[in-house]
């Protein structure tokens, strides 16, 4: 069985209806019986021309941000909502865990709730009076059961749905942003549940925003923006350029980035990166990183060349100068001079970078062209932070 | 029906007659007083005040007579009005599972009519003992004839139900068009009683064939006036599928209304 396609999603779209009059209701309503769909004006695309595909054994986390359209995938996914246009094909039984408690009445209680819950997933009377037992340790709610769903707090709520998915053990899992909520220990049971259900061969699909989760739990991942699919693969690909891009994002909040450029005053007349100017830059995890500078200089003294890594959200990482080290630009010319700095096996965890280059005077002291370079390192890596430090873990007991 | 949806539907129904007693202080017994008090105060009226009259029938023949009449407009009438709420009451729950809709209305019309069903009964058998003449051998007939009743407004309910959730006036406007059909039809009258010219409208009434068949078969010595069986037959049947067919085309798209 492993291997067979669980989910087969093509070109899914999602449109809502914009309500913003009352007879709008009724014009949306004519719309969606007649043709099946909305016209342009009427319709609010919130999902565009999705495709993915989930096979058993697969664990497919969904990423983006909020009002991506993740929660509507999943929707489309476990049938709450039907798509516009787009062919969807689901095989086997899913259980679903979207949002807070997977439907349950807050007047009922606990045990009433996991009744229609139960039949809604399919079990049988005598398979949920079974499974009971089973439930209620998970769940860890004690005599709760019996009151109303209202009196629970939001982690008891969840933890019962999630132990009602296990007693289940469905052949896709889907849970949207569930162990966000549980305290830490129940997050433990859950993490360690699901990776019991993975390494058994069962299939995931995850939607959070915890990048740690999505990277521990999941082998494949999409990042949808804006209801298109951005990026989609392997975990650790598509998780770093989120996360790249998200860090661009809050750096260019912080400072817009300027350069300025005078022809009176030094400049970096030519920055090569591992030997091109220009582009995408990506480097493997302990490559070597090395940076060309060719300068100007108006006084004809060898000016000082300052380069600086930051992370894309502007965290600054490490930064050296020629003449801290002692070091001077060759002479190319009376007014041209240069210098080359390299970083051999370069320490930087899997992410998104910011090569700074800067030009300053011969004192080092005044700083007066900058030149900027993206560049991302690539790589599996589960360390945590933005540099692997040289260590040793030592095991050994003391002869 | 698979039966992992019966049992779907059995959840919905005990959770709809749980929710009739839930938190109010008179519970269940509520849906057996009202259509007492009702009977109560329409026989009082048309019998003690007004002094009507109804061919054939003597005037002790008045109660079972109202009460008849009363309770099938009853199911009907409660029926319509609580199921066209259903979808939009579990909004959330629809949000979040998906789940057939059809089944939902369904439980609420069918837990109205089985709780109107038990009333009535109870009231027949109360009356018999007291000493009136009915024929209490054609009880199974009755329930016959309800059940084609719940086929027909079950019908009616599925329409009305999932227009609800796309135009939310048609409760509004259902209780209005209820309240003026209650006396457009035959429960506190016969046909013989109407004036020549409306007569017509006696005759296109559906609910008609319900009331005065009720009676017809209990009640010794009154012949239903209404219109054949057949095309009551039909009427619900037709009516039953095509509001299937509607709820589920509307239903595709209920999650972009609620």
């Amino acid at each position: 069985m492993s291997g067979s396609v669980l989910i087969e999603a093509h070109g899914l779209v999602k449109q809502y209806p914009k309500l913003n009059r009352s007879r709008d209701r009724l014009r949306a309503m004519a719309q969606l019986l007649t043709r099946g769909t909305l016209s342009a004006d009427m319709a609010r695309t919130v999902l565009d021309d999705v495709s993915l595909t989930v096979r058993r054994g697969e664990s497919l986390a969904v990423i983006g941000e909020n009002g991506a359209g993740k929660s509507t995938l999943l929707k489309l996914l476990t049938g709450v909502l039907h798509p516009s246009r787009g062919s969807l094909k689901v095989h086997g039984q899913i259980g679903a865990l979207l949002e807070l408690g997977a439907g349950f009445h807050p007047e009922y209680t606990g045990r009433e709730n996991l009744e229609l819950a139960g039949a809604l997933l399919g079990l049988s009377q005598s398979e949920l009076k079974e499974k009971l037992a089973q439930i209620i340790e998970f769940a860890d709610i004690g005599h709760y059961l019996d009151e109303p769903i209202k009196h629970y707090s939001s982690g008891m709520v969840v933890r019962l749905g999630f132990a009602l998915l296990t007693a289940r053990r469905p052949d896709l899992l889907i849970t949207d942003e569930v162990l966000a909520v549980g305290d830490e220990s129940f997050q433990k049971k859950c993490v360690q549940w699901i990776e019991n259900y993975l390494s058994d061969g069962g299939t995931l699909l995850l939607v959070s925003h915890s990048i740690y989760h999505v990277q521990k739990m999941c082998r494949k991942a999409i990042w949808l923006q804006k209801g298109r699919v951005v990026a989609s693969g392997d975990v650790f690909d598509v998780s770093q350029q989120y996360q790249a891009y998200h860090e661009r994002k809050s750096a260019e909040q912080a400072q817009p980035a300027t350069r300025t450029n005078n022809s009176q005053h030094y400049q970096l007349r030519e920055v090569q990166v591992n030997n091109t100017s220009s582009g995408a830059l990506v480097l493997d995890m302990g490559a070597e990183l090395q940076v060309k500078l060719r300068l100007f200089s108006p006084c004809q003294r060898a000016p000082v060349a300052l380069i600086g890594i930051v992370r894309a959200d502007g965290t600054r990482i490490y930064g050296i100068s020629s003449d801290v080290d002692g070091v001077v630009p060759r002479r190319l010319s009376d007014t041209e001079f240069e210098i080359t700095l390299r970083f051999s096996a370069l320490s930087l965890l899997p992410g998104a970078y910011e090569l700074r280059t800067h030009v300053l005077d011969p004192e080092g002291l005044r700083l007066f062209d900058t030149v900027l370079r993206d560049f991302t390192v690539r790589g599996e890596s589960r360390e945590f932070g933005i540099v692997r430090l040289t260590h040793a873990w030592d095991v050994e007991s003391a002869p | 029906m698979r039966s992992s949806n019966f049992r779907v539907f059995a959840q919905f129904f005990f959770r709809d007659i749980k929710s009739r007693y839930f938190g109010s202080v008179t519970g269940l017994a509520w849906v057996f007083v009202q259509p007492l008090l009702l009977l109560t105060l329409y026989t009082f009226l048309i019998a003690g005040v007004l002094k009507a009259r109804i061919p054939g029938l003597t005037d002790a023949q008045w109660l079972p007579f109202v009460a008849l009449g009363l309770w099938p407009w009853m199911c009907f009438s409660e029926s319509l009005q609580r199921a066209t709420a259903a979808v939009v009451e579990h909004a959330g729950l629809l949000g979040k599972v998906a789940l057939p809709a059809e089944l939902l209305v369904a439980a609420s019309v069918c837990a109205t009519f089985v709780l109107h069903v038990i009333g009535l009964f109870a009231v027949l058998l109360i009356m018999a003992a007291f000493g009136y003449d009915l024929a209490l051998a054609k009880l199974p007939l009755l329930l016959m004839l309800l059940t084609l009743l719940l086929i027909f407004t079950q019908g009616l309910a599925w329409i009305a139900a999932g227009l609800q959730v796309y135009l939310r006036d048609v409760g509004q406007i259902l209780g209005q068009v209820l309240a003026f059909c209650f006396f457009l039809t035959p429960i506190l009258y016969t046909e013989s009683m109407m004036p020549e010219s409306i007569k017509i409208l006696f005759q296109l009434n559906p609910m008609s064939y319900y009331c005065e068949n009720a009676r017809a078969l209990l009640m010794p010595g009154f012949a239903s006036s209404a219109h054949a069986t057949l095309p009551a037959v039909v009427i619900a049947t037709v009516l039953f599928l095509f509001g299937f067919w509607l709820f589920r085309r509307l239903a595709r798209h209920f999650e972009d209304f609620l």
